[in-house]
């Protein structure tokens, strides 16, 4: 078989996990959908309490609509070497002829997949349920931004998820502590800009705080108006975003593969 | 016999400890501890900020704020029993060997639930701490009726820990979705329980649901005791020795349910050979 032949065979394996393997069972499908909409139903009454614009439940939906990605990022990504070491896969994978970034490739592309369904179908009930009102206001770069934010935010989950071949339980506490924080600064459930200078600097470098500005800005109705940058420079910062963490996750994977080891730790369970 | 239990729930507690904990310095994970529910709080807090920009002083705030910190206690609470019977069936795949002790199973569970209740009171510490410093909440000492604040939360406690008890039997015979379940539940009661905002903003027919709910007369007891009463004007009407009442009956309604539904699913989890499966991996 061809590198190139290899190299696919590996992704699609990798992916078709995630990709048929995570859809089958409707049951896992409804409650992954409606048990985070009903948290994010909590925050549109709590707008509709304090007698907020409508705008702000199209907000609340949009923000729910990508917590399926971000959440897909941490545990289907960051976190995936460390359940493949506890299950003895991790060890299997190395031994396998392909290469290891196509490991990486192959969740990415399935992680994006699964999260897509899911947040397809949270926007359905935002819209149906509560009656957002979206508009695609420039359907091609909303379409490009929206890809970028997947792009830069799943190669992000691949930088992160090399350091499990090194640490084993710090890295899942870590990755506990990232959910709620990142609501908070990617502004999930009100406008980014409402944080402090300082805060928006550190929200800036999570992909998903631009990407869900971008998104909103584009899918509103007045939007713009609460909106950070213009989606245009948001799109770039993405695109930027996207190289750096790839290289970033193909270099890190290397180095933390050797040192994982060297040391021992790549197939230690339990620690 | 009782001398036996008693060492083998200290025993939970202090197993339950260093799983949770061992792995950085106790105050370290104190604060790790608290992040993610501080995180919610202050979440709140740019939500308020739509329509105020200074959500500090403004006593509508104050009563949001205090239900979502106390809130947090039922969160950490029943998700933390929820993750222990996930991790200690699944992923440590010791259940069968907690079977082969002379201690029950449920003191074992009680055991844990005393660990994620200590880290629940430190988690409420550090937010009000910070409501009180950072946010400029007027959280005074002074201004709190500690009588009335510690009667709610021995109530409020126990009624958490009935539902905790509800899920983790659940979670004993469900394959699959434990972990949505440990993470999504409280996502359930936040939308139910009148925390972010009064029960009378709920749609009519989940009202009632959420006023025959424990959890709703905990929060509005909590914030009464700091001297927020008239956060739900519903609520607001009744007096506070009725609320008391009221809390003590379903809180025991809700403990005796949930101890009664354990043991229920503990016997099927057995009968079916559920008791160790392992379904995450």
């Amino acid at each position: 078989m061809s590198r190139i032949g290899l190299l696919l065979r590996a992704i699609w394996a990798r992916a078709y996990v995630r990709i048929v393997g995570g859809n089958r069972e409707l049951s896992w499908m409804l409650s992954e959908v409606l048990l985070p909409m009903i948290s994010l139903s909590a925050y549109i009454f709590i707008y509709r309490s304090l007698g907020a614009p409508r705008i702000y439940e199209g907000l609340v939906v949009l923000g729910g609509a990508m917590i399926p990605f971000w959440i897909g990022v941490l545990w289907s990504m960051a976190s995936q070497f460390y359940w493949e070491k506890e299950t003895g896969n991790l060890d299997l994978y190395m031994a396998s002829p392909m290469h290891p970034v196509t490991l990486l490739v192959g969740m990415a592309v399935g992680g994006m997949f699964m999260s897509f369904v899911r947040s397809f179908f949270v926007l359905l009930l935002g819209v149906f349920v509560f009656r957002v009102e979206l508009t695609a206001q420039q359907p091609l770069l909303l379409v490009l931004l929206f890809s970028l934010t997947l792009t830069s935010l799943f190669s992000m989950g691949m930088a992160a998820s090399s350091v499990y071949f090194m640490v084993g339980r710090v890295g899942i506490k870590i990755n506990q502590i990232l959910i709620e924080p990142v609501y908070l600064l990617a502004g999930l459930y009100f406008p980014v800009t409402h944080l402090g200078r300082f805060l928006l600097v550190l929200a800036a470098l999570i992909p998903l705080t631009l990407g869900l500005d971008g998104v909103r800005q584009l899918l509103l109705p007045g939007g713009a108006s609460i909106g950070l940058l213009r989606p245009e420079i948001e799109t770039g910062i993405l695109a930027v975003m996207t190289v750096v963490f790839t290289i970033g996750a193909v270099r890190l994977m290397r180095v933390l593969e050797q040192k994982g080891k060297r040391d021992g730790t790549m197939s230690l369970r339990w620690q | 016999m009782i001398r036996q239990q008693a060492r083998a729930f200290w025993a939970s507690i202090r197993i339950g400890w260093a799983i949770e904990s061992n792995w950085t310095s106790v105050p370290l994970y104190l604060l790790y501890a608290a992040v993610r529910p501080l995180a919610l709080c202050v979440l709140v807090y740019f939500v308020y900020k739509v329509v105020n920009p200074h959500p500090g002083g403004d006593p509508y705030f104050m009563g949001i704020y205090l239900g979502n910190t106390f809130f947090t206690v039922f969160i950490t609470l029943t998700g933390g029993l929820s993750w222990a019977i996930i991790t200690d069936r699944e992923q440590y795949q010791i259940v069968r060997y907690v079977y082969i002790t002379p201690a029950p199973f449920m003191m074992t569970i009680l055991g844990r639930a005393v660990t994620f209740l200590g880290i629940a009171f430190s988690n409420v510490f550090l937010i009000l701490l910070v409501g009180r410093f950072a946010l400029g909440l007027p959280l005074g000492v002074g201004n709190v009726n500690w009588l009335l604040l510690v009667l709610a939360q021995v109530l409020g406690l126990v009624a958490a820990a009935g539902i905790g008890l509800f899920f983790a039997g659940l979670l004993l015979v469900t394959a699959r979705h434990s972990l949505l379940l440990a993470e999504g539940i409280g996502g359930v009661f936040l939308l139910l329980c009148g925390v972010l905002y009064p029960t009378t903003k709920l749609p009519l027919a989940l009202q009632p649901v959420a006023w025959l709910n424990p959890l709703t007369l905990w929060i509005e007891a909590s914030r009464r005791a700091f001297g927020v009463v008239s956060f739900d004007t519903r609520l607001a009407t009744l007096p506070t020795w009725l609320l008391l009442i009221l809390l003590t009956l379903l809180t025991g309604a809700f403990a005796w349910l949930g101890v009664r539904a354990f043991l229920g699913f503990e016997h099927l989890a057995k009968r079916h050979g559920k008791i160790d499966q392992t379904t995450n991996y």
